[in-house]
């Protein structure tokens, strides 16, 4: 399966989140069985995947078009949000 | 202190040290994220929907600021995705980029050395027309039903 992504994408979160790019795995995962999604701006939805090896929360931000990646970042918070 | 704007997608970032966001990010408020380093020291700031959130005319004026425009998807693969595709060998592939890399042509991308190679359209062409053009010495593709 190819990645679609946006320049936003490529150009910050590739640099900015380095250590997301070892999950490329968990991004495709989330596409199909998020275990958590919310509606985010511009009709783009937040897909979240738990990732064992950091123990921690994926969130992942998908285009309207439910397939081109914009945004990928550990959610510190998701936790506890949901514990409310 | 680096400041971008992405017009394709309205996000404006401004990056408050050269250091990965490896801390993760949390949400400040409706469209704004913060974003922290391994010590837990703000890093980043990133504000989606931005022309709606900020005044951009100002923002727009910043000397350095740094516009990127595209509004194109961007189409890449991992070695693994690129060998399904295609029907052959992850090796094969593998192969194939280790020789072109040994000649010269730099092609695909790693974020470190324990990363998969992401190969992007143009390494994808790249690969092909390699191929193509150097049949001999590549693993030859099981024949169905062998």
């Amino acid at each position: 399966m190819n990645f679609k992504t946006t320049e936003y994408f490529e150009t910050r979160v590739a640099h900015r989140h380095p250590e997301i790019m070892t999950y490329r795995c968990y991004i495709e995962k989330a596409l199909t069985d998020a275990v958590h999604e919310e509606d985010d701006v511009k009709g783009r939805t937040r897909l979240y995947i738990y990732v064992p090896e950091e123990d921690k929360y994926l969130r992942v931000i998908v285009l309207a078009d439910g397939e081109t990646i914009h945004n990928a970042f550990f959610d510190s918070h998701f936790r506890r949000r949901m514990n409310k | 202190m680096k400041i971008q704007y992405f017009s394709g997608s309205d996000m404006l970032t401004i990056d408050l040290s050269d250091a990965p966001a490896t801390g993760g990010s949390v949400d400040a408020a409706e469209g704004i994220l913060f974003e922290y380093d391994d010590q837990d020291r703000l890093v980043g700031i990133e504000i989606s929907d931005a022309s709606e959130r900020v005044d951009m005319t100002d923002i727009k004026k910043t000397p350095d600021i740094i516009i990127n425009d595209s509004t194109e998807p961007i189409i890449s693969y991992t070695v693994t995705a690129l060998a399904e595709e295609w029907e052959v060998s992850t090796s094969s592939i593998q192969k194939t980029i280790q020789a072109m890399r040994k000649a010269g042509p730099e092609v695909g991308k790693q974020h470190g050395p324990t990363f998969p190679i992401i190969l992007y359209e143009g390494d994808v062409t790249a690969i092909e027309q390699w191929r193509e053009a150097h049949p001999q010495g590549r693993p030859k593709e099981k024949a169905v039903g062998s």
